[in-house]
C-alpha cells in the first residue's frame, strides 16, 4: 500500500513538473516574443532607426540590370532589356528573355550572342532556343529557358562582336548580373 | 452511462462528422507546413511554385471550409442530441445530410487535388474565397453548394428536435446549449443566402460557359455577404464551448446564462451587415457604406468584450472552487494538467491577441497599411487557427472518450499538445504580422518578387530572420498536428473501454435561467431584426452598384444614389 502511494506521488511529481516545463516553453516563451515585439515597436517609434544598423536591405550590385534597362550605353548598338520574366504553370519554372536594339540596326546575329545563363544554385544552363526577328521596325531577340523548379537566373553571358575590318572580328564576352525577376503564374498552360 | 450509451445513434452521426474533419484538417494542415517551408524559402523541395495556388486553395477549402464546418456539425449534434435529450427525429434524414456534405466535399477536393495531376483539366487553384476572376472546374462550385445545401439540411435536423421538444415542454426555456446551436444556425441560414446566390446564379453559369463574361464586384459582395459572417459560424461553436464546457473543466460554472444568450443574439443581428470591410479597397462601393460597415464591425467587439468578461469570470469561479485566492493568483489553481482545459484556455488567449489585430484590419484607414498583405493570414491563423482549431482540437479529448466510450489515450502527448500549438502560432503569426507591416505580399510563393517594392523595411528585425519564425512555428505546429490525430486515433481504436471515460456532468449556470427576460428566447423577433438589418445595409449599395452598371461592363457610371438623394 505504501509502495503504491509512493508510486502515485512520484507520477503526480513528475507531471507537475511536465507542466511547470511547459508552461515555461508553450506560455512564457510566446509572452517573451511579444513582449520584445512591444519593446522593440516602441523603441523603434521614440529612438528611430537611425542608431541600428543597416539591416534590411539585401544588397543588390550596382550593375544589376532589371526589365527595361539598356545595356552596352556607351557602345554603338545598345541593347534594351525588353523582357525578363519566369513564367511558372503547373509543372514547369520557366525563364524568358527579350533583347532589342535601342535601334534599328541591321544584322543583329553579327553583334551579339547568348552563352549561357547562371543560376542561383550555382549551376550553369547553355545557350537556350533563341533567333533574332525584326518586327514594326525593332531588331529583337526571345530566349527561353527551361528551369529546374524554383531556380532564379542570376547572371547572364553575352559576346558582343566588334567588326575590326572586313576578314577580322573581335568577340568580347560579357557578364550580365541580372536583377530580381518578376515570377507570374500562367494558368492557361 | 456516457453519451455513447444514452443515444447511440447521435453519437454514430457525431462520430462519422468528427472523422471527416479530422482527415481535412490532417490534410490540409500538411499542406500548410509545405506552403510554410516554401514561401519563406527555407525548403523549396516538396512543390513547384506554379502548384502553391493548388495547395492555397487545398489548405484554405480543407481547413477553413470543410474541417469546420464537419467539426460544428459533429459537435452540434453532439450538443442538440444532449441538451433536448433526444436522439435525431429521422435517421435516414440525418445521414441524408451528412452523405450529401461528404459528396459535396470529394468533388470540390477532388478539383483542387486535380492540378496537381500532370495535364489535367479539372482544377480548381481559386483559394478559399473562389470569387472572379479565378475560374474552376464547374465540379467545385457544384460541390461547395452541396455543401452549403447539406449544412442547411443539418440545420433543418436541429430546428426539427427543437420543434418536436417544444412541443412536449411548451413552457420551458430553450436549454441554453440548444439555444447556441440554433442561433449559430439562423446566422448560418442568413450569411449563406448570399454565396449560394453567388454560387447558383453566378459562378456555375460562368464556369460551364453559359456566360462568358462577369463583373467581379457582384460576385465578389455577395462573397464578403457571407464571408465574414462564416467567421462567426466558426467562432460561435468555439463559444458554445467556452460558453457550456470550459467552465465546467475549469472546476465551476457559467458566470450567466442571459449574458450567454444576448452575445449569441448580437452577432446573429451583427455578423452579416458588415461584409463590407473586406471591400475597403473595392472601387464601385461608396465610403460611406464602408463606413457604415467599419461601424457595425466596431459594434462586434461589444460581444466578444462580454464573452471575455463572462469565460473569466467562469474560470476565476472554477478556480475559487478548487482553493484559488487573491486577485490573480487564483489562475494557478486552474487544471493546467488537463489537455481539453489547456487547449480552450490558450485558445481564448489567442483570440484575444487577434481581436486586437482585428480592430486594425476593420478600421477604415488603417487598414490600407495592412491591406492584402501576410498580416492578414497572420490575424486569422490567430482567430480561426487557433482560437477555433485549437478549441475544436482541445475538446476532442473531451468528445471524443464520450462518443468512442473509451478513455483519453496517451494523455502526456495529449497534454504537450495545446502548449506546443500555442508556442508554435505564436512564433509563426508574431512574424507574419511584422512581415506584413514591411508590405510582405499575402497569397505569393514568391513574395519577394512580386511587389515593387522588392526591397522590404522591416520595422525592426530582419526578413530573414521573420522567414526563419515562420518556417521554425509552422514546423511546431505540424508537429503539435500529428500529436492531436495520434491522441485521437489513440483513443479511439485503442483507448481502455469504459462506461464513464470521462466526467460528461455539466452543472447549470450561476446566474441561471431564472434570471433570463423570456424575450430572448424569442427566435422569430431576432431573426426578423437580422434580416432588417441585413436589408438596410446591403439594399443601398447593392442600387448603386446596378446604377453604376453592374449589369452592363463597360458602360459610363450613372450618379450614384446619394447625389440622386441630395439633389
Amino acid at each position: 500500500m505504501p509502495d503504491r502511494r509512493s508510486g502515485q506521488n512520484e507520477n503526480e511529481k513528475s507531471r507537475k513538473n511536465l507542466v511547470r516545463w511547459l508552461v515555461i516553453l508553450g506560455i512564457g516563451i510566446p509572452v517573451l516574443v511579444e513582449l520584445l515585439t512591444l519593446f522593440n515597436l516602441i523603441n523603434v517609434r521614440f529612438n528611430g532607426k537611425d542608431n541600428e544598423p543597416p539591416h534590411t536591405v539585401e544588397p543588390t550590385s550596382e550593375h544589376a540590370v532589371a526589365q527595361g534597362d539598356t545595356l552596352f550605353n556607351t557602345s554603338a548598338a545598345p541593347v534594351i532589356l525588353q523582357e525578363m520574366l519566369i513564367k511558372v504553370n503547373a509543372q514547369e519554372w520557366d525563364f524568358e528573355l527579350v533583347l532589342a536594339y535601342a535601334g534599328e540596326e541591321a544584322s543583329p546575329d553579327a553583334r551579339l550572342a547568348i552563352d549561357s545563363l547562371r543560376l542561383q544554385s550555382g549551376m550553369t544552363l547553355t545557350s537556350g532556343e533563341y533567333e533574332w526577328e525584326t518586327e514594326g521596325g525593332r531588331t529583337q531577340l526571345e530566349a527561353e529557358w527551361r528551369l529546374p523548379s524554383g531556380d532564379i537566373p542570376t547572371a547572364l553571358f553575352l559576346s558582343t562582336f566588334q567588326q575590326l575590318s572586313p576578314d577580322s572580328i573581335n568577340q568580347i564576352p560579357r557578364q550580365i548580373t541580372l536583377n530580381k525577376i518578376p515570377v507570374r503564374y500562367n494558368s492557361d498552360q | 452511462m456516457t453519451f455513447l450509451h444514452k443515444y447511440p445513434k447521435a453519437a454514430k452521426v457525431s462520430k462519422a462528422n468528427f472523422t471527416v474533419a479530422f482527415i481535412a484538417l490532417a490534410i490540409g494542415g500538411l499542406f500548410g507546413f509545405i506552403q510554410a517551408l516554401h514561401r519563406t524559402n527555407v525548403f523549396r523541395g516538396f512543390f513547384n511554385s506554379g502548384d502553391y495556388y493548388t495547395l492555397l486553395t487545398g489548405h484554405g477549402v480543407l481547413l477553413a471550409l470543410i474541417f469546420t464546418t464537419f467539426f460544428i456539425a459533429g459537435l452540434f449534434v453532439w450538443g442538440v442530441t444532449r441538451s433536448l435529450k433526444r436522439e435525431p427525429e429521422n435517421m435516414a434524414f440525418t445521414w441524408s445530410w451528412f452523405w450529401l456534405m461528404v459528396i459535396g466535399l470529394m468533388m470540390a477536393a477532388v478539383t483542387i487535388l486535380g492540378g496537381l495531376v500532370p495535364g489535367s483539366s479539372i482544377r480548381a487553384a481559386v483559394l478559399y474565397t473562389f470569387y472572379p476572376p479565378l475560374q474552376a472546374h464547374p465540379a467545385f462550385y457544384f460541390g461547395l453548394a452541396l455543401v452549403i445545401i447539406g449544412s442547411w439540411m443539418a440545420g433543418a435536423d436541429w430546428f426539427w428536435s427543437y420543434n418536436k421538444w417544444r412541443k412536449n415542454h411548451p413552457d420551458e426555456r430553450i436549454p441554453l446549449p440548444a439555444f447556441m446551436a440554433l442561433f449559430t444556425m439562423l446566422m448560418w441560414y442568413v450569411c449563406t443566402i448570399g454565396v449560394a446566390l453567388e454560387v447558383v446564379v453566378l459562378l456555375i453559369p460562368w464556369s460551364l460557359g453559359w456566360v462568358t463574361e462577369i463583373e467581379p464586384l457582384l460576385p465578389r459582395t455577395l462573397f464578403w455577404y457571407f464571408g465574414h459572417a462564416v467567421v462567426y459560424f466558426w467562432l460561435l461553436p468555439a463559444y458554445y464551448v467556452w460558453y457550456a464546457i470550459l467552465p465546467k473543466l475549469s472546476g465551476g460554472r457559467l458566470f450567466s446564462d442571459s449574458m450567454t444568450r444576448i452575445v449569441f443574439i448580437i452577432f446573429l443581428l451583427l455578423s452579416t451587415p458588415v461584409g463590407y470591410h473586406h471591400q475597403y479597397a473595392d472601387p464601385g462601393i461608396s465610403v460611406g457604406f464602408k463606413f457604415y460597415a467599419m461601424a457595425t464591425t466596431l459594434l462586434l467587439l461589444l460581444p466578444s468584450l462580454m464573452t471575455l468578461f463572462t469565460v473569466i469570470a467562469s474560470m476565476e469561479h472554477g478556480a475559487r472552487q478548487r482553493g484559488g485566492k487573491g486577485y490573480l493568483k487564483w489562475i494557478g489553481k486552474l487544471p493546467w494538467d488537463n489537455p481539453a482545459f489547456v487547449g480552450c484556455a490558450l485558445a481564448g488567449i489567442m483570440f484575444a491577441a487577434g481581436g486586437f489585430s482585428g480592430m486594425i484590419n476593420a478600421s477604415m484607414n488603417i487598414n490600407l497599411l495592412i491591406h492584402n498583405t501576410i498580416w492578414v493570414p497572420g490575424h486569422f491563423h490567430l482567430t480561426v487557427g487557433t482560437a477555433v482549431a485549437l478549441t475544436f482540437m482541445a475538446i476532442s479529448y473531451w468528445l471524443i472518450p464520450q462518443l468512442t466510450g473509451r478513455k483519453l489515450k496517451f494523455k502526456t502527448l495529449a497534454l504537450i499538445q495545446p502548449y506546443s500549438w500555442f508556442l508554435g502560432m505564436t512564433l509563426m503569426s508574431n512574424a507574419m504580422h511584422r512581415a506584413g507591416l514591411a508590405g510582405v505580399p499575402r497569397r505569393t510563393a514568391e513574395p519577394e518578387f512580386n511587389t515593387n517594392a522588392m526591397n522590404f523595411e522591416p520595422v525592426f528585425g530582419t526578413m530573414s530572420e521573420m522567414d526563419w519564425q515562420i518556417a521554425i512555428g509552422g514546423t511546431i505546429l505540424v508537429i503539435s498536428l500529428i500529436l492531436f490525430l495520434w491522441v485521437i486515433a489513440g483513443t479511439w481504436w485503442a483507448g481502455e473501454k469504459s462506461d464513464n471515460p470521462v466526467d460528461d456532468y455539466i452543472p447549470e449556470p450561476l446566474s441561471g435561467v431564472e434570471h433570463t427576460p423570456a424575450i430572448l428566447d424569442n427566435i422569430k423577433l431576432w431573426l426578423s431584426l437580422a434580416l432588417i438589418l441585413v436589408v438596410l445595409a446591403y439594399s443601398f449599395p447593392l442600387y448603386e452598384m446596378i446604377q453604376d452598371g453592374l449589369f452592363s461592363p463597360g458602360a459610363l457610371p450613372r450618379p450614384s444614389i446619394i447625389l440622386h438623394l441630395l439633389f
